[in-house]
């Protein structure tokens, strides 16, 4: 039995150059999702910024892209009978009715914010599946990042980015023999009883 | 660190305490305090016969969605009638709107429990969904400025609708000559 | 009074025995509670009369669990005899609901639950009981008297009747309950002729079978841990003994949650007709949160078993999470947020609350009290470790916590602030919960691959050079195969990349183990498991989360819909699929009416079979409400999924359907399996417990050195440490 290679000569405080590395690394890790977020949120769940209205070309083609743009639509607006599911997703009737609304009002032309602010204006804004970012609903955005990077520098400053950490040590427990390479005999004593009984 | 946990747990249970005090079932009307929006459409028992809201200029107007599929429409339709037997037809307006529903099944219903208001068909919902209607029955309690007092979406029992109606009549101003809002 | 408008209400009474012995049988398990405690913490805190006590708490725990299963067994009884006169019969029951969905109502709604829930409980505290039973004998054995002899031994002769004690408190709470407001064995009279039956979502697939159980397994489950923090903090010491027991039970219970999670999503897409598995409903948040914490407790648990740090932070986690379970038991009954899964209880949501209070306040005030004494020298030595890995494991998963918390509870925080209602739906969750799906996912490349303490860049360069290079070589296969959607495309690198990870793992671990003992490969492979069940059945659980991440990327980007009208014959053509519509029927069940079309599917011409997608009306359900049930054709490359729209009703002559493919979906439900086979490998019992005991104390304790273990089977022999890499150092401690 012997002690694995450690360096003793490397005291714990001094490498603040790796801590302050890793305290960089772990907050670029955790901002990316900020740019992340919104490249998805732009490639998956269609954020309506830069969406026209289909163009009035070939009928077939018309029919998919409204269909499309219905779909998308629909995902952002809750079927009000149906919780928390989508107006496209739900198969219940009035969903179905209220896809039929976006589609007429696409085919007459209306933008989705248009559309989007129909209905809420009759439904209220409970409509929407994800809040607008506006006001207090600003919270539900940035919370999270604020509690990460938060989080992070709590971590940073426990780690011991600056100095040593605390020095309490339980007081009930057994101290560890720093320079006991052997078990202690009273150690052996209580393993070869349990050896014995197991 | 240790007591983040644990910690945040308090403002969150005052907030669900809060919580338990209201019912989250029902929706809050978009409409309460704004301008009914106008609509046009066909009687129930003669197609080519439209209604509109505007018709009904400088009246008191509850407008009620209905079907007959609906259970408690069963039993808020007494009062329907009581309402429409009770006030005059020039102070106060009732109007039907099927919701979800065909016109046969609809006119079977009036057929059982009777009623001779004006009654109209909705299809594909187009006006209920302008209206934010998410069940049945719902009842709007319009004044005659055209303005939305109530929107009650469970069924009407008299003392609600007399105690309304009542109300708006009494609170009558002269009507706006251009209120009357397009349907989009 | 009568229960139900609908039936007449008999005049004779019923036979009141079953209430009466039910009823009895909770009180018992009430006053059994009560002993638990007392006489646990007295065991616990007291110190006289040690051994008297604990003995009597583990009585009392055995014998709570035999009364609730007489309280079980009555309420079984009650529902398959339709005894209408026990007033949770009188709610769910009904003569015409099939014999399999009346014994599984026992735990579809409200107070059943509940007593299903308590039961759990009282079964928890006895298996800890039963396990620890021989503990006292062992004391007695070694001097008779209980003495301070060895730091390993005291405390925890007095963990095990406080844990007991703190199960016996939380068992106060719910046999309360039920023997007050949540009584299911009240007494109905004059006692109806039939019930409503069960809630007609419940009774269209034998699922809810297993659904529920798995998850309150596992919510229940998470008071053990608890119980185990509660007790560390009340003693003022955390030994090393108690962080691996601790952290078994929070496996078990892990494992149970992550069954019911995923069944849950399976019930879900299996019955609910709407294509998909998860719709981040408040209740479905509510039981992933606790999942979440746990699953950060596993990992920083390792953390602390190596160099004993953590030991608060991973007590706020165990009983974060026990709060969590409790927060999502009081969403699904106060109706506080409306949710598909939300039944109000009356009085039961505000004591549920007062409860939750209780234990926050506590906790809070113990920690505050204890934590000064548990703080540990220790030191994360370098950014590049296992450690630094796996705290930031925790930072996400916490972070994630948070986020979906937040999320979840918002909208009542703006009605509360501003009165207006607002909806917080799958498109917001989504959007949050890729980035930090997608960074848990890489880290999980990461973890596993360093080594504890620091990391040489030698090291670093020898181990991650495959993954990596795998990694990119697949993003460009994909790309060059047409792929050209990002999301799906960094899953698929980020999956190859720990896949290789967890390849490389096994492949060192193999090696060291045939050169070692001489094993054939298969033997190498059955001792890791045998001996590192927790770090290599751990790998499987990724090697599952990982087949997770690939299924739901891939239905997610590719589901296509399509939904059409179709006359007899007529064709649907939506991808490789052809759906051909043949009749309408109808059939009158003793329970409900079903209304169904039949169509013929295809794929790519070949014909599939049938498929009778449904719609239900129940007759004793008030609302007369129509469930759909829709027919899933599955495959391991997709799933084909169809809904009945609408039907001609005067002529039968045509049918609405919706078709959906969902590609690879089947992976999601194989990836939960293997989730669950490789937390049954962590937690498979091994005989080696109690010789590492005494190596783990010493490492629990701040040592920096590492002990061999001791083989108790294979002649004692110690084994030879003298190896070049750090990394294989720490294989055999595990």
């Amino acid at each position: 039995m012997h002690r694995s290679t450690r360096n003793t000569d490397q005291l714990p405080g001094t490498n603040k150059r790796l801590h302050a590395q890793m305290f960089i690394w772990a907050l670029a890790i955790g901002l990316s999702p900020a740019p992340i977020t919104k490249l998805i949120a732009q490639s998956v769940d269609g954020a309506f910024d830069g969406v026209e209205a289909p163009a009035p070309a070939g009928d077939e083609v018309r029919e998919a892209e409204l269909d499309d743009l219905t779909a998308q639509i629909g995902a952002e607006l809750r079927c009000p009978i149906c919780r928390q599911q989508s107006v496209a997703e739900s198969s219940s009737r009035i969903a179905r009715e209220m896809q039929g609304v976006i589609r007429e009002m696409l085919m007459d032309e209306k933008t989705p914010e248009e559309i989007e602010a129909y209905f809420v204006q009759s439904y209220g804004e409970w409509i929407l599946l994800r809040p607008k970012v506006q006001g207090l609903n600003s919270i539900l955005y940035v919370l999270p990042f604020l509690a990460l990077i938060l989080a992070l520098v709590l971590i940073g400053a426990k780690i011991g980015f600056g100095g040593t950490t605390g020095i309490h040590e339980s007081s009930l427990t057994v101290s560890a023999p720093d320079t006991g390479s052997t078990l202690s005999a009273r150690d052996r004593e209580w393993l070869d009883k349990a050896r014995s009984e197991s | 660190m240790r007591w983040v946990l644990p910690l945040a747990f308090v403002p969150m249970l005052a907030l669900l305490a809060w919580g338990l005090t209201r019912d989250a079932r029902r929706l809050p009307s978009a409409l309460e305090g704004k301008l009914a929006p106008d609509f046009t459409l066909a009687d129930l028992y003669d197609p080519s016969d439209s209604v509109s809201l505007h018709d009904f200029e400088g009246k008191v107007v509850v407008l009620n969605f209905w079907a007959s599929w609906c259970i408690p429409c069963i039993t808020e339709h007494p009062v329907l009638v009581k309402l429409h037997e009770t006030y005059d037809p020039e102070d106060v307006a009732l109007l039907s709107v099927l919701f979800q529903d065909a016109p046969e099944n609809g006119q079977a219903f009036i057929q059982d429990l009777g009623g001779d208001w004006p009654m109209v068909v909705d299809p594909g919902s187009h006006t209920a969904i302008r209206y934010g209607v998410y069940g049945v029955p719902e009842t709007f309690f319009i004044g005659a400025d055209r303005e939305v007092a109530l929107r009650h979406d469970l069924a009407v029992n008299w003392d609600l609708v007399s105690t309304m109606v009542d109300s708006l009549v009494a609170s009558q101003g002269t009507p706006k000559s251009s209120a009357i809002e397009s349907q989009d | 009074m009568c229960e139900t408008p609908t039936s007449l209400c008999s005049t004779a009474h019923k036979n009141n025995m079953l209430s009466a012995l039910g009823y009895g049988s909770v009180l018992a398990a009430l006053i059994a509670a009560g002993i638990m405690a007392l006489a646990g913490y007295h065991a616990g805190l007291a110190r006289r009369n040690i051994e008297f006590a604990a003995t009597l708490t583990r009585r009392a725990a055995y014998f709570g669990f035999f009364a609730m299963t007489v309280g079980m067994l009555v309420m079984e009884i009650a529902l398959l005899t339709h005894d209408f006169s026990v007033e949770y019969v009188a709610r769910v029951g009904s003569h015409e609901t099939p014999t399999y969905y009346t014994a599984i109502s026992l735990w579809s709604s409200l107070d059943g639950s509940i007593l299903f829930w308590g039961w759990i409980l009282a079964g928890y505290g006895a298996l800890f009981a039963f396990t620890r039973r021989s503990e006292i004998d062992a004391h007695q054995r070694v001097g008779g008297r209980v003495v301070a002899a060895d730091g390993g031994l005291v405390p925890s002769l007095k963990t095990t009747p406080l844990v007991i004690a703190v199960i016996g408190t939380v068992g106060l709470f719910f046999f309360g309950l039920l023997a007050g407001p949540a009584n299911p064995f009240g007494i109905v009279s004059p006692a109806p002729l039939n019930g409503p039956g069960p809630n007609p979502l419940l009774q269209n697939h034998p699922l809810m079978g297993l659904h529920p159980p798995m998850l309150y397994f596992g919510f229940v489950g998470m008071t053990v841990p608890f119980a185990f923090a509660i007790a560390g903090l009340l003693q003022g010491n955390i030994e090393a003994r108690w962080i691996r027991d601790s952290r078994r039970w929070m496996v078990a219970a892990w494992a149970f949650l992550t069954m019911g999670i995923i069944g849950g999503g399976w019930w879900s897409y299996e019955v609910l007709g709407w294509g998909g598995a998860w719709a981040w409903d408040p209740v479905e948040n509510a039981s992933f949160l606790p999942w979440l914490t746990a699953t950060a407790f596993l990992h920083s648990a390792m953390v602390q078993k190596r160099g004993g740090m953590l030991k608060t932070w991973n007590l706020s986690l165990m009983i974060g999470t026990f709060l969590l379970t409790l927060l999502g038991t009081f969403l699904t009954r106060s109706g506080v947020i409306d949710s598909v899964h939300a039944f109000t209880e009356g009085v039961i949501g505000p004591l549920f609350l007062g409860f939750m209070a209780i234990i926050a306040l506590g906790s809070l005030t113990l920690i505050g009290w204890r934590s000064n004494r548990l703080y540990t020298a220790g030191q994360i030595e370098s950014p590049v470790s296992r450690e630094s890995a796996f705290i930031l494991n925790n930072l996400l998963l916490v972070g994630f916590t948070f986020t979906v918390l937040l999320g979840t509870m918002f909208p009542l925080l703006i009605e509360a602030i501003r009165g207006d209602r607002i909806s917080v739906g799958p498109p917001y969750f989504n959007m949050v919960a890729s980035p930090i799906g997608l960074a848990l996912l890489f880290l999980m490349g990461i973890g596993p691959a360093l080594p504890w303490r620091r990391a040489t860049s030698d090291h670093i360069k020898k181990s991650f050079r495959w993954p990596i290079l795998l990694g990119v070589v697949t993003a460009i296969a994909a790309f060059l195969l047409g792929m050209r959607q990002l999301l799906p495309t960094i899953t698929l690198a980020f999956a190859a990349f720990v896949l290789t990870t967890i390849v490389q793992e096994f492949a060192m671990g193999i090696k060291a183990r045939r050169k070692l003992a001489n094993r054939s490969f298969v033997g190498a492979l059955l001792d890791l498991f045998s001996r590192n069940g927790h770090r290599y059945g751990g790998y499987i659980v990724h090697v599952g989360v990982v087949v997770i991440a690939l299924a739901i990327s891939v239905s997610w980007t590719w589901k296509t819909e399509r939904q059409e009208t179709l006359r007899a014959g007529e064709r649907l053509a939506i991808e490789d699929y052809e759906v051909e519509f043949v009749e309408v029927w109808g059939i009158e069940e003793p329970q409900r009416f079903v209304i169904g079309a039949t169509f013929e599917t295809f794929r790519n011409g070949k014909p599939l079979g049938q498929e009778q997608p449904r719609l239900n009306i129940y007759h004793r359900d008030p609302s007369q409400q129509t469930i759909g049930t829709p027919a899933v054709r599955s495959s391991l490359s997709s799933d084909l999924y169809l809904t009945l729209m609408a039907i001609d009703q005067d002529n039968l002559a045509h049918a609405t359907v919706r078709a959906i493919v969902n590609p690879g979906i089947v992976w999601l439900w194989i990836g939960g399996m293997i989730m669950g086979i490789g937390a049954l490998i962590a937690i498979w019992p091994r005989g080696k417990i109690r010789v590492r005991a005494a190596s783990d104390q010493l490492l629990a304790d701040g040592g920096t050195y590492q002990l061999p273990s001791l083989d108790i089977d294979s002649s004692a022999k110690t084994e030879n440490l003298e190896r070049t890499s750090p990394s294989k150092t720490e294989k055999s401690i595990e």
